[in-house]
């Protein structure tokens, strides 16, 4: 398989103490959040130095705890803003380094569309379904013939099961369920090769989430698209992702083949993960669980694991020596100086 | 613990909200018990009627809903009957609810040492002199670390863990023997999910308590529940212990609801989502709400009342046919 998205050493950070907030204040904020920040706070490592790549077709998933990065990343890469260095090439092409504001206007921004979390939220209130699925056909694909625009809804509407007398409807008087489905005719509307799903399912109950995800699954086979799949729902993530990337405080620190992550993880963090899933929850299980906060993401140092102090395994090489890459096989890799050994 | 009394007993309680386009019947012959010791799992979809039942439980339901039929006891007290004095201290000290969302349920503007205080004071159980020194202790029954500095912290500055964990600290500060947790752990991690779980199963272990955990994922139901309550429509249509119910699922809706919950490994074709949505609660309803979406509908369930069956020992299902 040939990849469709490159990603090279991406990092996100942002100095802290600019206008609007004292320096004093968001310190003090910054220190109870996190248990070890540091006195002279300067640079938040947001994503630092993330690399991955997804191939044609291939569904990748990305999981982490909130504030590990997750949505930092997926604003970059859906190019909804700027990163501070490395690079992105999305199908051969650079697109990193041209500008979020300018991006609308590369012939990639039909070719690279999210669907945002939350579909009652991220959802224009004073747009028909009609009006939010036309709206990348009329901006981007220049389709203004009413004519021409209704065909094209009303076959992606089709697309997605979205019955066509709902499209005069605005998202107050549509369920859960369909406002979902407007949300993603709207992305796949341009027939974009690259979806981004940021929690497609979060805020569905479970008896329309298996349908949703049934979708998704049919419109990727139709459309030949690839999809980042960013998901709190592990199971969720087990089932749609051919290979998952955790990311743990701004950093990638497992990738590997979907069902390895889940049922052989190397890395401490993936197995508090995954051992924390509903459902698994052994007696046994409440040994991994996690103890205290996350470190600040604030000027970390470099040479640590930033797991250490919540890892079990940890020990003084932890805070003395980045962590290494440990390979278990040619497609599964953790970055740990003790990894987990498989029984 | 079936021989002692229930310490919550919830006997045919039938609950209507009065709104401009009819009246919503949103529970209707609803019962349930919940002993000491126990925990209890409320499970559904959204609009099932688990969190008015819970609120009603509290006498603490909106004024737009009316108890038409029913009972609800609590320890000996009656909720239904008992005045706002009462209630009040009976919030706090017999029964404690902590729910979803747990920073905007804080008050953004006080300290959250003072806000665990503010429920010790309204209790009587703690002075000017000790009341700093009770909180801590509050503080460190739920594992918060570093409890001294932590005391002066706003809301804002802590967690979606953290914060969910005052909750916790604020309810039980004066030791109430039933603890009603509403989705206690939306919106969080799994990690942190996992742990604030462990947590309230671990203290109502340690003081004997009553909980209901009230939860739309069967999955984490399973795990921490020794009994499940499913309820649709504001109906109960089974009851039983979390083995029974996971290992023979008799009600149909209990059934698609487990396999529409996506569990560790399988296929995507192993799930299946359930079918149209929850009935117009407004208008006349069939005498089991469930049968809209029902594959095993027959003429039976739409001419007889609901039964409840007990199917095996402490095991209920209300179904005309039952799987």
């Amino acid at each position: 398989m040939s990849a469709l998205l490159e990603v090279f050493d991406l990092k996100k950070y942002y100095t802290l103490g600019g206008k609007g907030l004292s320096d004093g204040s968001l310190v003090s904020w910054i220190r109870n959040r996190f248990t070890n920040a540091p006195k002279d706070t300067q640079v938040l490592h947001a994503v630092d130095g993330v690399n991955f790549v997804i191939s044609k077709g291939e569904s990748l998933g990305l999981v982490g705890e909130s504030g590990c990065g997750k949505s930092t990343l997926v604003g970059m890469l859906a190019r909804l803003s700027d990163s501070t260095s490395g690079s992105i090439k999305f199908a051969g092409k650079d697109i990193g380094s041209v500008r979020a504001k300018q991006f609308h206007a590369e012939p990639e921004r039909s070719e690279l569309q999210i669907v945002f979390q939350d579909p009652h939220e991220s959802l224009n209130p004073r747009f028909t379904a009609f009006d939010t699925i036309a709206e990348p056909l009329r901006r981007l694909a220049g389709l203004s013939s009413k004519a021409e625009l209704r065909a094209r809804v009303e076959a992606v509407a089709t697309q997605v099961d979205l019955p066509l007398q709902l499209l005069g409807r605005f998202p107050h008087q549509l369920s859960g369920g369909q406002k979902a489905r407007v949300n993603i005719a709207r992305a796949i509307a341009l027939s974009p090769k690259l979806l981004i799903l940021d929690e497609p399912t979060s805020a569905l109950d479970v008896s329309v989430q298996a349908v949703i995800l049934k979708l998704l699954v049919r419109l990727k086979q139709e459309l030949g698209m690839s999809y980042l799949f960013v998901s709190h729902d592990l199971n969720v993530v087990r089932l749609l992702c051919d290979r998952v990337i955790v990311m743990y405080l701004g950093q990638i620190v497992e990738e590997g083949p979907a069902e390895d992550i889940f049922t052989k993880p190397l890395h401490p963090y993936t197995r508090a993960l995954t051992s924390a899933i509903p459902g698994h929850n052994k007696e046994d299980a409440s040994a991994f669980r996690l103890e205290g906060d996350p470190l600040s993401p604030v000027d970390p140092n470099p040479n640590a694991c930033r797991f250490y102090g919540r890892c079990p395994n940890g020990s003084e090489l932890c805070i003395k020596a980045a962590p290494p890459k440990f390979s278990s096989s040619s497609d599964h890799y953790a970055v740990c100086h003790f990894p987990v050994q498989p029984h | 613990m079936s021989n002692t009394f229930p310490l919550l007993d919830i006997k045919n309680l039938s609950v209507e909200f009065r709104t401009r386009s009819g009246v919503v019947k949103a529970l209707e012959d609803v019962s349930l018990e919940v002993f000491r010791g126990e925990i209890v799992g409320i499970v559904g979809e959204s609009g099932s009627g688990k969190s008015v039942s819970a609120l009603t439980a509290m006498g603490i339901l909106d004024p737009a809903g009316h108890v038409t039929a029913g009972s609800i006891s609590l320890g000996g007290l009656d909720v239904l009957g008992a005045g706002e004095a009462v209630l009040q201290t009976m919030r706090g000290q017999q029964a404690s609810m902590i729910f979803q969302s747990p920073r905007t349920s804080l008050n953004p503007i006080r300290t959250v040492g003072k806000q665990i205080g503010d429920v010790l004071h309204r209790h009587n159980m703690a002075d000017r002199q000790n009341l700093r020194e009770k909180v801590i202790k509050s503080l460190k029954t739920v594992r918060i670390p570093d409890p001294d500095r932590r005391f002066d912290a706003y809301p804002f500055e802590l967690s979606g863990g953290m914060c969910q964990r005052i909750m916790i600290a604020m309810a039980l500060a004066c030791s109430p023997e039933l603890l009603i947790a509403d989705e206690p752990t939306t919106g969080l991690d799994v990690t942190t999910q996992a742990a604030i779980m462990d947590l309230i199963r671990d203290l109502s272990r340690e003081r004997n308590m009553a909980t209901v955990l009230i939860t739309h994922d069967l999955a984490m139901a399973a795990d921490y529940c020794d009994r499940i309550i499913v309820m649709h429509a504001g109906h109960v249509v089974e009851s039983g212990s979390s083995h029974d119910l996971f290992t023979s699922p008799r009600h149909p809706y209990t059934a698609k609801l487990m396999k529409a919950t996506p569990h560790g490994g399988g296929n995507l074709d192993d799930i299946a989502s359930i079918p149209g949505g929850l009935p117009d609660l407004r208008g006349v309803l069939p005498p089991c709400r469930f049968s809209g979406r029902c594959e095993r509908h027959e003429a039976i369930c739409d001419s007889s009342a609901m039964i409840s069956k007990e199917v095996s020992p402490n095991h209920f299902v209300n179904c005309q046919r039952p799987l």
